[in-house]
Parts: C-alpha cells; sequence; structure tokens
C-alpha cells in the first residue's frame, strides 16, 4: 500500500482536495496542472464576506493550496501534461510527463509508473463572445468570472473603459447554459449564488443601482436559501433574458428587455454589464480518457466514476467539489487496497 | 386570461391537452428572451413567452380566443434567438389556424377568401389587370431611356415569373415602375401571369394550410403554363 501512487490531472480544487484526501489516507499523489500555478478558476474567485460569511467557498480553495503545499507525499508539476499513458497491468500504468510546456527551451519529458489517475481536469467556461451581448467588443460587458477576479483585488468596482464609477450594472444569467443550440441543457448551477453574492459585495462598498435579469434562480448548496431573500432585497429582480447590448456614443450599454410586471418593453442603460457564463466540459482530455476506460456523456462530461473527481463530471461549487473528491480518494484507497 | 380569483385546476395544465399540436413545446424554459427581443412586446399585454406558456400548459381554447396570436407579426425574431430551439411563429400560425373562420380580425379572411374566389385578393378582373399594368407601362415608356419598354403578359418561355402585391395594382402603382425599370436595365426576360398573379398569400397569417396549398398551386400552375422555371415572389 505504501509504495501505490496517484496521478491526479488536475491541480484545481478537485485535484487538490483529492491528493490531501489520498494523503491522509498515506498514498502518494502526483498532481499534474497546466497553469503555471495550483488552485484552478476557484482560486481566483473572490471572498464574499458582506458583514459576515456568506459561505460562498473562496477562502477554503487557499487553505487547500498551502496544506497541499506543505505535505510531504503529494508532488505538484505545474505548466506540466500528461503526454502518454499506457496500461501495464491491472493497478499499473506507465506515464510521461511534459514539464515547463510554456518554454521550448526548459521542456522535459520525465516517466514513471503509477497505480490509479484521478481525472480532474475541471470544466471550461463559456465563451459568450458569440452571445449578442458584445463581449470582447464593448469594454464594460465582463463575465462573472472577469468580475471575481476584480473583486479578488479591488474593494470598488469601476468601467474598465474608462476608470470611472459605474451607477448602474446589470446581471445576465444563464449565457451558455439551459441551451438546446448549443447543445448546453445543463444549468451550471453556481452562477446564481456567485453572481447574487458578488452582487450584494458590490452593493455594500458603493452605491449602484443592479438590475438582476434571470430565468429562476437556481438555489444549490444548503445555506443559499436562507440568504437569498436578503440577497435580492437591494436588487431589482427581471424575471426575463434580455436579447442584446448595444453601446451608444457615450459608451452607455443599451438593455432592450421584456418587463414581466409592467408588461412592457424597456430599453435600459447601464454602465457595467456581468454575464454569468456557464460551465461547459472540458473535452480536451479524450486520450487519456480512452487509455484509462473512462466514458463521455452525451454532453462532453465524463460520467461519474471512482477515478473521475469534481467539475469535470458536471457543473458543482467549490464545497460539492470537495466532497466528491473525498469520495473518490476513499474509492482509490478501497480500489488499491484490494 | 385568467383573474385572480378563479380557481386553476392544474390537474389540467398539461400540454399533452393542446391537441392539436405535435411539437416539442414543453421545453421551454421560461427565459424570457423571445419576450425580451420581440417588437410587438407589451402591444395588448402580448408577449411571445405567454403565448408559449399557454401552450405548455395545454390552454388550448384560451390561446385560440386569445387577440395576443394576432398581435404578433410573425417576423421570427424570438424563435432566431430561443435557446431551446422553439418554433414561435409556428405556434403562432396554429393557433391562429384554430379560430373560427368568422372570428379571424381585421381584414384578412375576407381578403383570402376574395383570392380563393376570384385570383387576388381585389377581386380584381382580368381586363383591369392588364389595363393598370399597361397604364404604368405608358408612364414608364415617358422617361428618357425607356422609350421602348413593354410590359411582357404571359410571355412564354421567360426567365422569370413575377408575383404582383394586389397593393401595387392599387395604391402603389409608382412602386411597380422600380421592378419594371430595374428588369429593363438588366436586360432581364421576365413574364407577369394575366390570372392567379397574387403575390400576398394571407392563409400563411391565418394558418390557413388548405387555402395556402391552393394559393401557392395556382403560381406553380402559371410558371407550368408559361413553361418558367425561375420564380421571383416578393411578398
Amino acid at each position: 500500500m505504501k509504495r501505490n501512487k496517484v496521478l491526479i490531472i488536475g491541480g484545481g480544487i478537485a485535484g487538490l482536495s483529492a491528493a490531501l484526501e489520498l494523503s491522509k489516507l498515506g498514498l502518494e499523489s502526483i498532481i499534474v496542472e497546466k497553469e503555471k500555478n495550483i488552485g484552478g478558476y476557484a482560486s481566483q474567485f473572490a471572498c464574499k464576506a458582506n458583514i459576515k460569511c456568506v459561505k460562498c467557498g473562496a477562502c477554503i480553495v487557499h487553505e487547500k493550496i498551502q496544506s497541499v503545499i506543505n505535505r510531504e507525499n503529494i508532488s505538484i508539476y505545474t505548466k506540466s501534461s500528461l503526454k502518454d499513458i499506457k496500461k501495464v497491468e491491472e493497478k499499473k500504468y506507465n506515464v510521461v510527463i511534459e514539464k515547463n510546456m510554456d518554454c521550448d527551451s526548459e521542456k522535459a519529458e520525465i516517466s514513471f509508473s503509477i497505480n490509479a489517475v484521478v481525472m480532474a481536469a475541471g470544466f471550461i467556461p463559456f465563451n459568450p463572445k458569440d452571445k449578442p451581448y458584445g463581449y470582447q467588443k464593448f469594454k464594460d460587458v465582463i463575465t462573472n468570472l472577469d468580475l471575481e477576479r476584480i473583486l479578488k483585488s479591488e474593494n470598488i468596482l469601476k468601467r474598465l473603459s474608462d476608470n470611472t464609477l459605474p451607477e448602474k450594472i446589470a446581471f445576465i444569467q444563464c449565457v451558455g447554459s439551459r441551451d438546446s443550440t448549443l447543445n448546453h441543457l445543463w444549468c451550471s448551477k453556481v452562477c446564481c449564488p456567485s453572481a447574487l453574492r458578488m452582487a450584494n459585495l458590490i452593493k455594500a462598498h458603493q452605491n449602484v443601482d443592479i438590475t438582476f435579469f434571470y430565468i429562476d434562480i437556481q438555489s444549490f448548496g444548503k445555506d443559499f436559501l436562507n440568504l437569498y431573500p436578503e440577497l435580492k432585497k437591494n436588487m431589482k429582480m427581471i424575471r426575463s433574458i434580455p436579447s442584446d447590448v448595444i453601446e451608444d456614443e457615450n459608451g452607455k450599454l443599451k438593455i432592450t428587455y421584456f418587463d414581466n410586471t409592467n408588461k412592457k418593453s424597456i430599453d435600459e442603460f447601464f454602465d457595467i454589464i456581468v454575464l454569468s457564463i456557464g460551465i461547459t466540459p472540458n473535452k480536451d482530455l479524450n486520450n487519456i480518457v480512452d487509455a484509462i476506460g473512462l466514458q463521455i456523456n452525451d454532453f462532453g462530461f465524463l460520467n461519474k466514476s471512482i477515478f473521475v473527481t469534481g467539475s469535470i463530471t458536471g457543473p458543482m461549487n467549490i464545497s460539492e467539489t470537495i466532497g466528491s473528491a473525498g469520495i473518490t480518494a476513499l474509492g482509490i484507497y478501497n480500489y488499491l487496497k484490494v | 386570461m385568467n383573474n385572480n380569483n378563479e380557481i386553476i385546476d392544474i390537474s389540467n395544465l398539461d400540454s399533452i391537452l393542446f391537441k392539436s399540436f405535435s411539437f416539442f413545446h414543453n421545453f421551454c424554459i421560461t427565459c424570457g428572451l423571445c419576450s425580451s427581443t420581440c417588437p410587438a412586446s407589451g402591444i395588448e399585454e402580448f408577449d411571445p413567452r405567454k403565448i408559449v406558456r399557454l401552450v405548455s400548459l395545454g390552454l388550448e381554447d384560451e390561446a385560440v380566443q386569445s387577440k395576443w396570436p394576432w398581435v404578433c407579426t410573425m417576423c421570427g425574431k424570438c424563435e432566431n434567438l430561443c435557446p431551446m430551439g422553439v418554433d414561435i411563429t409556428g405556434i403562432i400560425r396554429k393557433i391562429r389556424g384554430l379560430r373560427e373562420k368568422n372570428k379571424i380580425p381585421g381584414i384578412l379572411q375576407n381578403g383570402l377568401e376574395a383570392a380563393i374566389k376570384t385570383g387576388n385578393n381585389l377581386s380584381l378582373p382580368k381586363e383591369d389587370f392588364i389595363y393598370i399594368l399597361e397604364d404604368v407601362a405608358n408612364e414608364i415608356k415617358e422617361e428618357k431611356g425607356f422609350e421602348d419598354f413593354e410590359v411582357p403578359i404571359d410571355k412564354k418561355g421567360a426567365n422569370i415569373l413575377l408575383t404582383i402585391h394586389n397593393k401595387l395594382v392599387n395604391t402603389h402603382t409608382e412602386d411597380l415602375k422600380h421592378w419594371f425599370k430595374i428588369f429593363y436595365a438588366a436586360n432581364e426576360s421576365w413574364t407577369i401571369s394575366s390570372e392567379n398573379w397574387e403575390g400576398t398569400n394571407w392563409a400563411y397569417f391565418t394558418g390557413d394550410d388548405d387555402s395556402m396549398k391552393i394559393l401557392c398551386g395556382r403560381i406553380i400552375e402559371q410558371m407550368k403554363r408559361l413553361e418558367i422555371k425561375s420564380l421571383l415572389w416578393p411578398e
């Protein structure tokens, strides 16, 4: 048991949590992460505490990163990818890792054997550039992920175009989720709770009107339902998704939407528009998926198995991901023990 | 539709109850993109999402008797944006088609019946139609560069058959000139049928598939009669 090694593909919150749990169970893990830092998207998320903690989970990611770094039986390869994997026998694979992918002169390959693989390669954020909201055309149309990064380092949100303070901000939910034309029939689950928490955080720090365009609020997570009445209190909640965004000559962003309450079509101008983009499957890994006998579902996510963990199986929030990694670690432990 | 104190038996709210409908309207996730993009949203309290909901809930009578399907212009912006690919204009047409003919609003049904009976919405006799076309042709002839212009009526083997919107031989004869002059300048071989020339098909708007087929069929007949392969149907 002691010499058993587990290769973890992906150093996001899923991979890190799996490595920590495996480590506690006495198993050695090797994390392969393609980016230069571990922590994944979740490490870019802002703490959304207002007066008190709103249990967004962002801080847990940093605790996990610290713990992983301090563990002796976890090794980490960043800027690296799994180049080749071959099954030698049951519970034995030969793998080739390419290190320093980003630098031709330092690129190197290392080979070793492992006993199990955990797929924790996470998700790909939906790119909304082809949706009619002017993303990458108008500077003040940003994604929820952009907003996370901004709020992580800034207390006050300003317009990216001219650095002025916004008076009106709109959130548009479900961009790239629940969309059959994209074959994205799933709800991305994390966007309603995180967007509402971010909107609330912005309101706590600056004087701004926020309008929240949504289909229906998806209240995943056991604390969210208690929090929701408080969160929506300070915002205008509009139960329809706008059809487009147009920038006028003064750099204001015009949204046309149907106001269900007043039964009227409304043109309204905003200073910043935040698109809540969906979680889409990471399809970059099909060769590995085949090599370790995993299955991809109709939408491109991986079917659940003991070798798969986190949002590569479908949208999930931080706490759900950590839970999923715990189950995976135990599964791997039992698998190798037999 | 229902006022607030009316009790609705929710066991009756089921898309299957909308029996006249075959496609996947129950797919709507009520996102409201259709209503946001609709140029008619807000008129008579209409918005496309409400129509799709009526159908999804199986409220066939309410949908058919409602004004809303007739507020829609069937421009199709809504279904172009619909993330679930709901055929919203298809729904609207289907609901319109379920109305009793004598309750179809405005002049749509009268015009359609005239077209079925006489070949055009105006019941314009053939001689009058030809007279108007030739009158317009004579006016064109007076313009410099168009001295030998003729309007080709029933020209066998022409390249293009042009249908005529009835308003162009009624109140908007000036608009005919643009078409005619472009054909002339392009040296195009074209013609107009003296019979069944009507370019509008109001059965499309009333959701009357049988009448729509009759009117379309008549145009095809003219193409066959005149041995023409290309149709220019501007309406």
